[in-house]
């Protein structure tokens, strides 16, 4: 049998770094609550990042929030916005909330997370260690189950002047089967993220008055499984964008 | 490695795993509080435990990320007031507001809804009721509808805030009582349930609390594929790995054909499942079992066994099964039929019930209407997984410690299959933390018994969460053709059900479930004027088999899937007629002093017995009913229906009127023995089985009734096979009406002892009194001079005294009878018509239930089988791929209401008095599964027009309905 499996929690950042540098065979990231345990499996040592969190830092402007940060600590940094908080309730339970953290959220989310669609709306990006990389939070989710050693310690994104999300669903906080979450900036820009399936569309960047209708709806042309049809989700997609639209023109939905 | 962790403020320091879950460590340590839901994924929030406050599940974490911090479990927070001589705090204010408001129903989640109440109490003493139900958002309850439990909350936070228990009235359900209703004492009153205490202080009461030493711990492997033939097993990688102790194909252990369906003897189905078998017949399906020294190390063997398997073609749709050419699912020689089934047809049960001359009601019909309906499969999701766990005793009898609902038939079907007689079984059922009828099955006390007798040790089993999807029981999936004959004035004529069922692979319940569906459903309705006399009435079914997983008993026993079709047919016969809904279901259904037109007809295999029905409180429950919903401000109302400023949005109302059964008549059997203890307590024995009901409490209540004592003066026990009197078990909403009168029978006996030997005492005391003329009250024999003497010195002189003996009554009980309970739900939904998203808003049923014994727990049987009928009706359903591969398999996917989006629910009692009871009580507990769905349906239909033939009503079936609705218009 293998030997026991090893166990650093790390003080902080340049610990951590520095552990994850002279660590050998099969290192696991842990970092506060995860659905998932499949990455210990066969783990050499656990490197647990509890105490490389940075301090969170939420101003008028901008939010960072570190790896061990969780899904309640996210909602806590909007302090406007019920439809924020719909998209919270959507996508778990208070007590998933407060353990999941961002780290092990971003290992798994798909295009069924409404709190993913938002993120990606508001084009988050993040820091890679080693070497304090900064990334989209696009790439990092085209990459994420590459193997590769390190991992993300800083979580950020500018609030946007606005942002609204709307999903249907078959009751208030199913996993949505359509999900639109829209964010404009003070240029006015668009970026429109759509979930309710389970593969990662792509998110759409519009500019002010441009019509997204046409590129919302082909965001689904092809997204038909066993949960609804393409033709539905296209129609439904164009409908919630409409809404949203209205509701972005008058920013009921402030992240700030 | 070693580690220290802060439990409850007291540092214990373990030896762990790095990987260990703090959720397997806690309980390791003894926190038994602490519990799984067989997801350990963040699921189902029954592992909840604070860490620094905050409510988090203890499956998502490791023990080792919890050093350093403060973890918080249920144990500590609250006690008993009296443990001997030492005094206790007593118990916490959220413990006693949960017991007092019925907020525990089987209590496998209660410990983890406290601790979330407790995290949100300590910094907010003046929560919202949106507060509250955001706090219980993380731990999903099956049991109670979240109704009670947020109730308690915002008790408890009153009484934190006053600093003393005021107030105690919690919520009642409104009660209009149809017939005189004799006077009584502790019947009819809202009792703390007698087990309330136990469970939210976490008591290790489940089956999976015992912790004993040298324990293995069994999986179980599934098969890949829907249906095939096992060329070749070969095991020997898994036996030969560290810390296996057994591994069990289909040639190590007896081939045993049985049922796991959970009846009386004769099983009235078909014998069609082996333990273990050569063939395969459902993705899912048993492979072999194996026996470790950990469940990690049974998951590596499990990886180990290499299976051959040769692929049959497969059959995943019911309407292919009976085809000519079809793949036969049965094959085995040892197939032992039971009334019509045929498997060389696929056939697992065939129906067919004509009462009066239906064809001739047809010719009599202005009108006839044809519809097809369709019922999917759904799932119990009772929170504690199927957990069983067997040893050895020192007589060499297997025990079976077991989370069943049917304890008595278990022990009977299992002694063949493990090949003991069943004098060496004995069967122990704890507390079970939700059943549904999931456990009316024998389903995983064979795998254990076969562990233990191949390696001698104790052996646990609990199914994870996806087990439970992929190879327990579920609701039969049927469709329904429904054929009704009108006159212009309304009358049916005639009316028929042709359905089809699909009993998955094994056919456990498939002639009783689906013999339910016509009985229970097409009984309402018998049409109106002559036709009353002589109804008619077709139900046919055919029950077959696919390469599914099984179905099986699910709270309601195919029920559901009648009303599902026939009040969305006689809704749609209403308006197409223009009859007002409620007038023309009411003209045509069933009134007292009328025959049960099935008791002419069927009785589950066995010779029929015609039967009149007495109590109906149907027309009072819509009246009811109707006023609670406002359907008269509601129905037809533009003004209410539309929404100013969102032409998008449309309310609708709708209704479905339903009954149930109440056991089953000549067959169902219920005992209780009762014996005095010095003190003048009594111990009560039921075999009967409480899964979260409050049937213990409900039995103790007749019982103190008779006895004229306090609820706490009876001790329950429920149910061991070795020391309980027999009792068929807990399903067919038959224990208050069965064994609660098996009990009250017992309570009359011990009453004439107890004033026989009063009577002696009085007589030595000079005064002569007959038995008779004494009555039992305030814990005493009262004489009619008032004078009295204790029980308790009945007792001592009976047990110590003159003439000594054990005053101890048996009683048992099997009706000639099953009086139906009654029902009228109603809904209102909001529809979103462009996205076709429907918000069910309000659900409010009347019900005549008989007498209510106690108002508390009967509306939380109400209300949570109304949330699970919810589901029915807008989200659950259970869907498979090409290869016969679950879409849901675990409680993400398969969706149960949250507390946090929860609509309003209402309850209202109709009393009537059952005759046939000795306290009026009709059953209660299956009768809510039946409306909501069709209800929801109608309401949608009303709302916008949106006429949804196959349930769930999800948003895309009725933007499709509306879509088809614009094209027919243009
Ligand atoms: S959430 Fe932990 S066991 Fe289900
Ligand atoms: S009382 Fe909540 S799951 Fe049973």
């Amino acid at each position: 049998m293998k030997n026991e499996t090893g166990y650093i929690r790390p003080e902080d950042l340049a610990e951590a770094i520095k552990a994850l540098d002279k660590m050998e065979g099969k290192v696991a990231i842990v970092c506060g609550g995860a659905f998932d345990r499949s990455a210990l499996e066969g783990a050499d040592t656990l490197l647990d990042l509890q105490n490389v969190s940075v301090e969170h830092e939420v101003s008028e402007a901008q939010v960072v929030l570190g790896p061990n940060a969780t899904l309640s600590d996210l909602l806590a940094a909007f302090e406007d916005g019920e439809t924020v908080k719909d998209a919270f309730a959507a996508e778990a339970g208070l007590n998933v909330r407060n353990t999941l953290s961002l780290y092990n959220f971003l290992q798994v989310a798909d295009g069924r997370s409404s709190v993913l669609a938002l993120l990606r709306a508001m084009d988050a990006e993040l820091v890679w260690q080693p070497g304090g990389q900064v990334i989209s939070l696009e790439r990092y989710l085209e990459n994420r189950h590459v193997d590769r050693p390190g991992f993300w310690s800083k979580l950020s994104f500018n609030k946007p002047e606005c942002i609204v999300f709307e999903s249907v669903a078959r009751t208030p906080v199913d996993k949505p089967i359509v999900a639109l979450a829209v964010a404009r900036d003070s240029d006015g820009k668009l970026r429109v993220a759509t979930g309710g399936v389970t593969a990662l569309t792509k998110v759409l960047q519009l500019s002010e008055g441009a019509d997204g209708r046409e590129k919302v709806a082909q965001a689904f042309a092809q997204v038909e499984d066993t949960w609804a049809s393409a033709q539905y989700r296209q129609h439904v997609a164009t409908v919630l964008f409409e809404r949203l639209i209205g509701r972005i023109n008058h920013c009921d939905g402030g992240a700030k | 490695m070693k580690i220290t962790l802060n439990i409850n403020h007291q540092f214990q320091v373990c030896e762990i795993q790095p990987t260990a879950r703090l959720l397997d460590t806690l309980r390791e340590l003894g926190y038994m509080s602490v519990k799984s839901g067989g997801c350990k994924k963040g699921e189902c929030g029954a592992c909840t435990v604070l860490l620094d406050g905050k409510s988090v599940n203890s499956c998502m974490l490791l023990s080792v990320q919890a050093e350093g911090h403060l973890i918080e479990t249920v144990e500590p927070i609250g006690q008993h007031p009296e443990l001997g001589w030492r005094k206790t705090k007593g118990y916490s204010y959220l413990q006693k507001a949960f017991a007092e408001s019925g907020a525990i129903q089987c209590g496998y989640c209660t410990p983890a809804m406290i601790l979330a109440a407790k995290a949100l109490l300590d910094f907010n003493l003046n929560p919202s009721e949106e507060e509250v139900r955001d706090a219980l958002s993380g731990v999903l309850c099956r049991c109670t509808a979240y109704v009670k439990p947020v109730e308690a909350v915002l008790k408890a936070a009153k009484w934190l805030r006053e600093g003393e228990v005021i107030d105690v009235n919690f919520d009642l359900a409104k009660k209009v009582q149809v017939d005189k209703i004799p006077e009584t004492e502790i019947v009819g009153k809202s009792e703390i349930k007698v087990d309330a205490y136990k469970l939210a202080q976490g008591k290790p009461a489940f089956t999976a609390d015992l912790n004993l030493k040298d324990v293995l711990y069994a999986k179980v492997l599934h098969s890949p594929l829907a249906h095939a033939e096992i060329k070749a097993i070969d095991a020997s990688a898994a036996r030969a790995l560290p810390g296996v102790a057994a591994v069990l194909t289909w040639q190590d252990v007896p081939r045993v054909v049985y049922s796991t369906a959970g009846q009386s003897d004769p099983i009235p189905g078909p014998l069609d499942m082996f333990s273990l078998d050569h063939r395969v017949r459902f993705v899912g399906d048993r492979v072999a079992f194996v026996a470790a020294e950990t469940p990690e190390i049974a998951d590596e063997a499990l990886k180990l066994i290499k299976v051959e398997y040769e692929e049959l073609p497969a059959i995943l749709d019911s309407r292919e099964s009976m085809k000519p050419g079809a793949v036969r699912i049965h094959d085995e020689p040892e197939y032992v039929n039971f009334a019509d089934s045929d498997p060389s047809r696929n056939l697992a049960a065939e129906i067919r019930i004509d009462i009066g001359n239906v064809d001739k009601g047809f010719n009599e019909a202005d009108r006839i209407f044809e519809e097809e309906y369709e019922v999917p499969k759904v799932q119990q999701a009772h929170i504690e997984p199927h957990v069983s766990l067997s040893y050895w005793d020192e007589d060499d009898r297997l025990v079976i410690r077991t989370s069943t609902q049917v304890p008595f038939h278990a022990r009977r079907m299992l002694a063949p299959v493990l090949n003991l007689p069943v004098k060496r079984i004995r069967v122990i059922k704890p507390r079970i933390g939700g059943g549904f009828g999931n456990k009316q099955e024998v389903l995983i006390e064979d795998i254990v018994g076969h562990l233990t007798i191949a390696t001698g040790r104790p052996v646990l089993y609990e199914m994870t969460r996806e087990e439970e999807f992929i190879s327990s029981r579920s609701r039969h999936p049927m469709r329904v053709k429904m054929r009704t004959g009108v006159k212009k004035d309304g009358t049916l004529t005639a009316n028929e059900m042709i359905a089809l069922s699909d009993t998955g692979a094994y056919g456990c319940h498939a002639l009783t479930v689906t013999g339910n569906t016509g009985h229970k459903s097409m009984a309402l309705y018998v049409g109106d004027g002559e036709y009353r006399k002589s109804p008619n009435i077709r139900f046919y079914a055919d029950v077959v088999y696919t390469n599914t997983p099984p179905a099986g008993a699910y709270r309601g026993y195919g029920v559901p899937q009648g009303y599902w079709p026939l009040e969305r047919h006689m809704e749609m016969i209403a308006r197409k007629m223009g009859f007002d809904p409620l007038e023309f279901r009411l003209k045509n259904a069933l009134r007292s002093g009328e025959f049960h037109p099935f008791s002419t007809a069927w009785n589950e295999g066995r010779e029929p017995v015609p039967e009149t029905v007495w109590t109906v409180g149907l027309a009072e429950c819509v009246k009811q009913g109707r006023a609670a919903i406002g359907w008269d401000e509601k129905y037809n109302n533009t003004d209410w229906k539309n929404i100013p400023g969102k032409p998008n949005l449309a309310r609708g109302i709708g209704v479905a009127l339903v009954m149930q059964g109440t056991a089953i008549p000549y067959l169902d059997m219920g005992a209780a023995s009762l014996k005095i203890n010095d003190d003048g307590s009594f111990n009560l024995m039921v075999g009967a089985t409480d899964l979260g009901t409050g049937s213990d409490t409900v039995l103790a209540q007749m019982a103190a009734e008779t006895l004229g004592v306090p609820l706490e003066d009876i001790l329950v026990y429920s149910s061991d096979t070795d020391f309980t009197p027999f009792d068929k078990g807990a399903y067919a909403s038959s224990t208050t009406y069965i064994s609660g009168t098996a009990v009250a029978k017992a309570a009359a006996q011990m009453a004439e002892k107890i004033k026989k030997r009063a009577a002696l005492m009085f007589a030595d005391e000079g005064l002569n009194v007959q038995p008779s003329d004494l009555k039992l009250a305030g814990r005493s024999a009262v004489a009619p001079d008032g004078k009295r003497i204790s029980l308790a010195e009945i007792a001592l002189d009976s047990l110590h005294r003159q003439k000594q003996e054990q005053l101890m009554t048996v009683a048992s009980y099997v009706s000639p009878s099953s009086p139906p309970p009654f029902g009228a739900q109603f809904a209102t939904v909001l529809v979103d018509k462009e996205t076709g998203q429907v918000r069910v808003e309000e659900l409010v049923f009347a019900v005549d239930s008989g007498v209510i014994i106690n108002p508390t727990t009967a509306k939380g049987q109400i209300e949570g089988g109304v949330a699970q009928a919810l589901g029915y009706a807008v989200s659950e359903e259970m869907v498979y791929d090409e290869k016969g591969r679950a879409r849901e398999r675990d409680l993400a996917d398969y969706h149960i209401f949250r507390a946090d989006e929860m609509p309003k629910i209402k309850t209202i009692f109709v009393e009537t008095y059952e005759k046939s009871h000795p306290l009026g009580a009709k059953a209660v507990a299956e009768i809510p599964l039946d409306g909501a769905a069709p209800a929801v349906g109608n309401a949608v239909l009303d709302a916008c027009g949106a006429d949804i033939k196959d349930n769930p009503v999800t948003p895309e079936k009725v933007w499709k309905a509306l879509a088809k609705q614009r094209s027919s218009q243009n």
